[in-house]
């Protein structure tokens, strides 16, 4: 599936990918490119790959098949540690927080001293609830707060590159609108952005492009104009 | 009332001493989720090696403390070598792997002993400096053994404070909690399991050494105490490091008192024990209810 041209420089290739779990193929030949500052979204139903995908990147599920290019580097195989101190940071579905820990030691646990560029208060400027629940255990916490937790988490391994899997999920309508504002908040301090989400309203909000996945393969790239333009475009993939 | 408080010292330095052996065990399993069958005979080599070392260095100007040591750090590359080559490839098998894996340690390393050792029973003299008993106050009790229970309150709070107050201790409790999601955030988890596997069987050398004076060293006392280890930790929950320090203090107060009022009973009660938790908590006393 061809690319859109980009301004920017590309720092993630995603090249042909092919993921399975066990014996069942999940991707095939799933394709496409990130460049700085960008925020790309990949959209469809559930279990169409949109998970795996990103699991394939972050290393917790390699590819068996296809290339993952990163600032230049096949990262493709490495452990995923190693995937996160080169620069992606992973975002999980499903808010697994740390239940028995508190939110600062959340926070801290998966500090490193060469991470210095957010610390934690740069990281309560941007999630001022998380800052008064300092001392709450993670299990303890609301949805939302919980899916700020994991984004504020991920940002204390100073990632260029986030890959947030369904960030939308399972919150209120006016969480969501919260939850735009702060993606928005860390685009605007330069990140680049895999979203994965089925909430269209915020994908559209923030995407550069959009990338819509069937069945483990990508079958339309669209952008956020050619969708407020024609939004059927979008919808006879979302609704079939 | 002088029989008494040495029945309870009895109980209290047994119950120390078991724990310290039972904590490796229970965090082993905790972080790892390995029921580590071998860590008894860990327990026995640590014995053996402080022995080795005592006859060699003498048991003077500190001697014993060196051997002590030296224990631990030969149990702690044994088991990080074990990990490392062997462990690490079976985490993602089914349990019953790990748990032929930790057995087959048990034979081999217990037919290393039995080769370089013999099979007579041996002991280490108690240390110099703790030799005799010492007046507290309603009966004079053997100073080794009231070491022995410093030692076991020490390493409770030790672990306790490296697990709460320390980013190591912080990482280790996320590793019980999420492994998958921690080194997707950049943590080295099999360096994680390394050392906690490493540092489970240091306090089992650590345990076997402090033992050798109190007890003697002969093939078979590996045995033993791993039973004992299983019982504490299921009387306490498995992985949980206060329920292993309760059921240990437990299992020695009720050994003691067993062997003053039904001697013929003694070690029938630390079974009824263990089969009265299993009936009415299975999770232990401080475990955690599976799936809550």
């Amino acid at each position: 599936m061809a690319d859109r041209p980009t301004d920017s420089p590309i720092d993630l290739k995603v090249e042909s990918i092919c993921t399975f779990y066990g014996l069942s193929q999940i991707l095939f030949d799933v394709s496409f490119t990130v460049g700085r500052g960008e925020v790309v979204a990949l959209v469809g139903r559930n279990g169409v790959g949109k998970s795996t995908t990103m699991r394939s990147i972050a290393g917790l599920t390699p590819p068996k098949r296809g290339r993952i290019i990163w600032q230049g580097k096949d990262i493709t195989g490495l452990p995923s540690h190693r995937i996160c101190r080169a620069g992606i940071g992973f975002v999980p579905e499903d808010r697994r927080v740390f239940p028995d820990l508190t939110v600062w030691e959340n926070l801290d646990v998966v500090w490193r001293p060469e991470n210095s560029e957010w610390t934690e208060e740069r990281i309560f400027d941007i999630f001022p609830d998380l800052a008064e629940l300092r001392h709450r255990n993670g299990g303890h916490l609301s949805g939302g707060q919980q899916q700020m937790l994991t984004i504020a988490r991920t940002l204390m391994t100073s990632p260029r590159l986030l890959l947030l899997d369904e960030p939308s999920e399972g919150l209120a309508p006016l969480a969501v609108e919260r939850m735009v504002d702060r993606v928005a908040t860390l685009k605007a301090e330069g990140l680049s952005i895999v979203l994965a989400e089925q909430n269209t309203d915020m994908v559209l909000a923030l995407c550069e492009r959009m990338h819509v996945m069937e069945k483990g393969v990508i079958r339309a790239t669209l952008t956020p104009e050619e969708v407020r333009a024609d939004e059927t475009r979008l919808t006879r993939f979302l609704m079939l | 009332m002088m029989y008494a408080t040495i029945q309870f010292l009895n109980g209290l330095s047994y119950g120390l001493s078991l724990f310290l052996v039972a904590a490796g065990l229970s965090i082993i399993f905790g972080v790892l989720r390995v029921l580590n069958f071998a860590h008894g005979t860990f327990y026995m080599l640590g014995g053996y090696v402080a022995y080795e070392a005592v006859s060699r260095l003498g048991l003077a100007n500190g001697g014993f403390w060196v051997a002590v040591a030296v224990s631990g750090l030969v149990l702690a590359a044994l088991a990080a070598v074990i990990e490392r080559l062997m462990l690490r490839k079976l985490y993602e098998r089914d349990e019953i792997y790990q748990l032929l894996f930790t057995f087959a340690l048990v034979l081999l390393i217990s037919d290393v002993i039995r080769g370089l050792w013999g099979t007579q029973v041996l002991s280490i003299s108690f240390p110099p400096e703790l030799r005799g008993a010492q007046d507290v106050g309603l009966a004079f009790y053997p100073r080794y053994r009231l070491f022995l229970c410093l030692v076991g309150v020490a390493v409770a709070i030790g672990i306790w404070f490296v697990f709460q107050r320390t980013r190591w201790g912080r990482i280790i409790r996320a590793a019980t909690q999420d492994r998958e999601i921690l080194g997707a955030l950049g943590v080295n988890v099999p360096r994680v399991y390394l050392v906690v596997f490493s540092a489970g069987a240091a306090l089992a050398g650590i345990g076997g050494a402090l033992a050798a004076p109190a007890l003697a060293l002969k093939p078979g006392m590996d045995a033993e105490i791993i039973v004992e280890c299983f019982i504490v930790v299921i009387i306490g929950g498995l992985g949980s490091l206060w329920g292993a320090f309760i059921g240990a203090l437990l299992i020695g107060q009720l050994r003691s008192i067993g062997l003053y009022f039904v001697p013929e009973w003694e070690i029938v009660l630390v079974y009824l024990l263990m089969v009265a938790v299993l009936v009415f908590r299975p999770w232990g006393l401080l475990g955690k209810r599976e799936g809550a």
